[in-house]
């Protein structure tokens, strides 16, 4: 499942999820759409992927960082 | 590994010894955000009613204003666990401050984007001078600042001095530059919670607002806790370094 | 509260004076720790007995000091380009305002130069943490700078006691910034000193 990860893929993602949303505002409840409010909602769940995204991927990078210094030091 | 549970919550969090090992099982909390989220989100698009001046626009307002309060927050936290660093010296406290001050951050930047966005419609301008932005774009700033003073101090026990340092001294400049600026000029909405006679909300929004606060307040806590963990993490890695080299 | 006859010259003349202190604080704060750092003195004078706060406020003196010849000598020349009527009274009345801006601005400014001593990029840090911190300050120095000149220049006895009202809610607030202000770096300087 490595190409998941993929930057293209991912940014694909986002696009249709984003744009989906925007939909499914537009659908459910046509009187409330307006597009600067669609814009702050998607951008803010933008954001918190993202954010989750640049965590998680810090988290491993400093588990394998910890992990190879381990090896080191147990030579 | 103590039981599961309590791990999962705000209260065990805060008040935890604190090491990298605790906090590793957090879908509980994860999945409580994730459905509090999912909820919130139906609330303010399908059940609440549009506001009568502002139009729909207004429902930016359901996030904009907990994103505000749980930066605040943050920042906040920052100042107490600087305090407590500078008062006890433990290294989990300057992990907690850190991660308050990135979340904080993280939070304060939604601020500034979705403020805007509702802004133009209502006022006619993405972005006014007044106390309210001014302060909020200051206050911005300045945890930019210490974020970026970390990455500039090598020695960890330097960096968590100095830096709880620009915390405390950042969080006192509050309340000062918030006055300060609101004396010089104000355009923006009063607070509609509590903020005195004439404000309110009709119980349907304002239960909605309650609901999103909730939400988010959750979703922070989920962030926090995978940023302190990081923290610990490296910090875990800066004492094998340190083994290393010597 | 804000008075609609902002505006004029005297906005001008205040906004000047206090870019000129501020970027002379900015250069100036670096200087008073950084050749410390570099030669190491600092340590020598951390280790002579007596409270360390005194290495704090005898640093804050110099640059209040250095900040004052500044505006020694900015205040005439704002006289001479730009003519305000009754200068003279102008800067007797904007002396309190000077002050209280003056030292909450050289307190901030001593203690965020202890603190990015310590750093890289030490001259690139201290501009970046200092301003949003000192924002509070200067905007009530520069406001109540403008009343000060305001009133003094003004042919209206309403506008003058108007200027005046406003000019001592900002000395106001820049007593509570510069009580605030001083407590905290007493405070906070040891530790940020320590080795």
């Amino acid at each position: 499942m490595h190409w998941l990860k993929h930057p293209v893929v991912v940014a694909l993602g986002i696009a249709v999820v984003a744009v989906g949303f925007g939909k499914l505002i537009e659908r459910l409840a046509a009187e409330t759409y307006h597009p600067f409010l669609y814009a702050a909602y998607t951008l803010s769940f933008i954001a918190f992927f993202f954010y989750l995204r640049s965590l998680d991927a810090r988290t491993a990078e400093v588990k394998r960082e910890i992990d190879s210094l381990r090896k080191e030091l147990r030579k | 590994m103590s039981a599961p549970l309590p791990n999962n919550t705000g209260a065990a969090l805060l008040y935890s010894k604190g090491c990298a090992t605790r906090f590793r099982n957090t879908f509980a909390l994860d999945l409580a955000a994730l459905l509090m989220l999912a909820y919130s989100l139906c609330r303010v698009f399908l059940t609440t009613p549009n506001e009568k001046m502002q139009g729909t626009v207004q429902r930016i307002f359901y996030y904009h204003v907990p994103f505000a309060w749980v930066a605040l927050f943050a920042f906040f936290m920052v100042f107490i666990f600087s305090i407590l660093y500078l008062a006890r010296r433990r290294e989990w406290m300057d992990a907690m401050a850190v991660s308050n001050a990135e979340v904080g951050v993280f939070f304060c930047t939604l601020v500034l984007i979705t403020g805007p966005l509702w802004a133009k419609p209502v006022w006619g301008v993405y972005w006014d001078w007044d106390a309210r932005l001014t302060s909020t774009f200051v206050l911005w700033l300045i945890y930019l600042g210490y974020m970026l003073l970390r990455a500039f101090v090598h020695d960890t026990h330097r960096r968590a001095v100095l830096s709880a340092a620009v915390g405390i001294f950042g969080f006192l400049d509050v309340p000062l530059v918030y006055f300060s600026i609101r004396l010089f000029n104000t355009q923006h909405p009063k607070p509609v919670i509590a903020g005195g006679e004439g404000s309110g909300l009709a119980p349907v929004m304002r239960n909605t607002l309650f609901i999103c606060l909730i939400a988010i307040t959750l979703f922070y806590v989920c962030l926090l806790v995978r940023r302190y963990r990081l923290e610990r993490l490296r910090q875990e890695a800066e004492t094998l370094w340190e083994e290393a080299g010597a | 509260m804000r008075t609609e006859t902002l505006g004029g010259p005297e906005t001008l003349i205040s906004g000047m004076v206090w870019v000129a202190v501020a970027f002379a604080g900015m250069l100036g704060f670096g200087r008073c720790f950084g050749s410390e750092k570099d030669d190491r003195s600092l340590d020598g004078l951390l280790l002579l007995p007596g409270d360390r706060s005194a290495v704090l406020v005898g640093k804050t003196l110099f640059n209040l000091a250095l900040l004052f010849a500044v505006e020694a000598l900015v205040l005439p020349l704002a006289g001479l380009f730009f003519h305000p009527p009754e200068w003279g009274c102008a800067i007797l009345m904007l002396t309190p305002v000077l002050f209280l801006g003056t030292l909450g601005y050289a307190v901030a400014g001593t203690l965020f130069a202890a603190i990015t001593s310590n750093t890289r990029l030490r001259d690139l840090l201290l501009p970046i943490l200092l301003l949003p911190v000192a924002v509070p300050v200067l905007i009530a120095s520069v406001e109540g700078t403008a009343m000060a000149v305001q009133a003094a220049s003004t042919d209206s006895v309403l506008v003058r006691q108007e200027s005046l009202v406003s000019m001592k809610g900002w000395i106001r607030v820049l007593i509570a910034c510069d009580v605030i202000y001083i407590a905290a770096a007493l405070w906070l300087f040891e530790p940020v000193v320590e080795e």
